[in-house]
């Protein structure tokens, strides 16, 4: 039976170049190029190792981004997506996780998927909230931090990564599930790839065409409000002991004294 | 994933994409991207332990494979992506500043056998072998080089007899590159009849067939993880459409088409030198600006700065040089022109050649260690110095032309003509 998938993918600022926070709102600009952030890599390469696209599965990408970006996007395709939804509207502007939540799960809803893939959090925001909120507002259970994913007919077989090890847990499709960074191997956006997804559909949808009221979403809808951000505090240099034949002693006693030995 | 493909603002702009007249945005600045996550991803951190062990680079073959990137310069009905010269010196620029030995898997899908007999080879003979070039199933060597016929090429004893429908190749083949793992070998050698260059063409000999035997591989310097073959031809059947081009023994023609397909390789050459260039500079700066002697940073020192501006000079004269000789292949439709060719080549090769070695001072011992890239890349791009026409070849063609007051012109081969 072909599945019918969904990643939840963010495209975020390049980390490798210098980022700046607003200086009104004191959240990250992404009004530059964005690129898929490297967590969301581990779900698609999931979603496209459970559902094959070349079996008859479909793999949609569901995103929210400023300015109509894509970059990020296309490179999700790249490595072998079957068509994106970008949720893009100056409206969503300043939103929180909640916010970017209701958004994406109105998308989601859309393409009635069996499974939703997301990273268990992004790496620029770190808030690891979404995809439960996703869940929540669907209405379906979620399962975290998978170390492991199977599809086993209705249901979807999850080995959940604990400070103990892992647990096994079983859901019935429909679910939410989040895959941790080295569950799978990511494969290459392939050169033919890249150019075959300059002409996947990638659809971009506004808050309106979501049903999605604006106070509800963006800084209007906001539950949370960043007041203040600080430099963090630079750590002092530790302290340096030069050995004048006594150093294996002064060792030991440092050692002591933090209760080490 | 992606992060490998993104730049390091510690390090010198690789790239070729700000040159006027050689845009490489768009596609090309994705292939280029492509091909330097692949390079960090797969290459570099392999590089060492193919160099070590002298073991051929399974995971970067795989991973070119993955990627696309061996079929580049095929065309699309065959499989491949029908791109040029212009982007398999994009892609080999980037693979060579990792590590030159798995570049050169590379240079032979995408400017060896394969472009030969793209353009020269019988239908059914393109139909068999470059769908597998373009999926990755196997790459072609080539065989030119005899014990007693190198730079002077005339002088191979490789012979085909007739037999029946088709000849017999009787042959000693060395120096060979990858020729030990090759699925097949373009093999030039004598058309009965022929003497001197006349009659030379050449055919292509699946590595399985009866009377093919890998003699011996080389231990060389440098190239450690596509090291090159001697192989031996024991009178193998040679069918009428394994023939790439018939060597006629009243003319040379079909040994100057051959030699006027070698500007691909050359070109690959010289991008691969510039690649490899690049990464040495790369480390010597970074190096430089890192190192703190007497309060000081290296990088702050003049005597330092002009050899890395004498070094940085070197290598875009030459990055700019071959992407003349390329965009002007891909401008004709044809072969790179022989004389641009040869200048990007020996360019790119005596830049390497410098750039390596100063990069190599720059770090002191660590330079000297085989635990820092650079010892690798200096070993490595020597060889390329050979490999292709050894630069004095170049220097033969470009001061004999240029004594005849020829200038840069066309390409060497175009729709089945030379010029």
């Amino acid at each position: 039976m072909a599945m019918n998938v969904v990643v939840c993918v963010k495209q975020i600022p390049d980390p490798a170049a210098p980022a700046s926070l607003d200086p009104v709102t004191h959240t990250l600009e992404r009004s530059g190029k964005l690129i898929l952030d490297d967590s969301d890599a581990y779900g698609v390469e999931m979603a496209l190792q459970l559902a094959p696209t070349d079996a008859g599965n479909e793999v949609t990408l569901v995103s929210m981004a400023p300015n109509g970006e894509t970059s990020g996007l296309r490179t999700a395709l790249a490595m072998g997506a079957t068509k994106a939804i970008l949720i893009s509207d100056p409206a969503l502007a300043g939103s929180d996780a909640l916010s970017t939540a209701k958004v994406l799960a109105a998308a989601i809803k859309r393409v009635e998927p069996d499974l939703v893939l997301a990273a268990t959090e992004s790496t620029d925001g770190y808030t690891g909230t979404l995809p439960v909120q996703v869940a929540e507002l669907l209405g379906l259970p979620s399962v975290t931090f998978a170390k492991s994913v199977s599809v086993d007919g209705a249901s979807v077989k999850v080995e959940r990564q604990t400070e103990a090890g892992y647990d096994e847990v079983t859901s019935p499709l429909p679910v939410v599930v989040t895959v941790t960074a080295g569950v799978v191997e990511p494969r290459y956006p392939s050169f033919k790839g890249i150019m075959a997804a300059k002409s996947k559909p990638v659809d971009v949808l506004s808050i309106a065409d979501l049903g999605i009221d604006a106070g509800q979403v963006g800084a209007a809808g906001a539950r949370q409000e960043i007041t203040d951000v600080s430099e963090a505090e630079s750590r002092s240099s530790g302290e340096i002991v030069v050995d004048e034949g006594d150093g294996a002693a002064r060792i030991v006693s440092f050692l002591e004294q933090i209760k080490v030995v | 994933m992606t992060s490998h493909a993104r730049s390091d603002p510690l390090v010198v702009s690789s790239s070729g994409d700000q040159f006027p007249g050689f845009e490489q945005d768009g596609d090309r600045a994705e292939l280029r991207a492509l091909a330097r996550a692949v390079a960090d991803r797969e290459l570099a951190p392999n590089a060492a332990r193919w160099d070590e062990n002298e073991e051929f680079p399974e995971a970067s073959w795989k991973a070119l494979v993955q990627a696309d990137l061996t079929g580049i310069t095929i065309a699309t009905q065959y499989g491949g992506s029908g791109l040029g010269d212009v982007e398999s010196a994009i892609v080999l620029e980037e693979l060579a500043r990792a590590d030159v030995s798995s570049a050169i898997l590379a240079q032979l899908s995408m400017n060896g056998p394969p472009r030969v007999i793209q353009h020269l080879g019988p239908e059914v003979l393109k139909q068999r072998w470059l769908p597998k070039v373009a999926r990755g199933e196997l790459f072609m060597s080539i065989g030119i080089t005899e014990a007693d016929a190198g730079s002077a090429v005339g002088a191979m004893r490789a012979q085909l007899t007739p037999d029946g429908d088709g000849y017999r190749l009787n042959a000693y083949k060395n120096y060979s590159t990858g020729g030990h793992r090759a699925g097949a070998t373009l093999v030039w050698c004598r058309f009965p009849g022929s003497e001197g260059t006349k009659g030379i063409g050449a055919v292509l000999i699946d590595s399985s067939a009866d009377g093919v035997s890998v003699v011996g591989t080389h231990r060389n310097m440098g190239l450690h993880g596509s090291t090159e073959a001697e192989l031996a031809y024991d009178d193998v059947w040679v069918d009428r459409d394994d023939v790439v081009i018939a060597g006629d023994p009243t003319t040379a023609d079909a040994f100057r088409t051959l030699i006027g397909h070698l500007n691909h390789e050359r070109c690959g050459n010289a991008a691969m030198c510039v690649g490899a260039a690049q990464g040495a500079l790369e480390r010597a700066v970074r190096y430089l600006n890192d190192r703190v002697t007497g309060g000081r940073r290296l990088a702050d020192l003049q005597g330092l700065q002009w050899k890395v501006a004498d070094m940085a000079t070197a290598l875009e004269g030459a990055r700019l040089l071959l992407y003349r000789a390329v965009g002007l292949s891909e401008a004709s439709g044809g072969t790179p022109p022989p004389m641009e060719s040869a200048m990007a080549k020996t360019a790119a090769n005596l830049a390497a050649k410098f750039v390596c070695d100063e990069a190599m001072q720059l770090l002191g011992g660590y330079g000297y260690s085989r635990e820092e890239p650079v010892e690798r890349a200096f070993r490595d791009i020597r060889g390329l110095c050979f490999g292709g026409g050894t630069i004095e070849i170049q220097r033969n063609y470009i001061g004999q032309n240029v004594l005849r007051g020829k200038s840069p012109a066309g390409p060497a081969w175009r729709n089945g003509e030379e010029t």
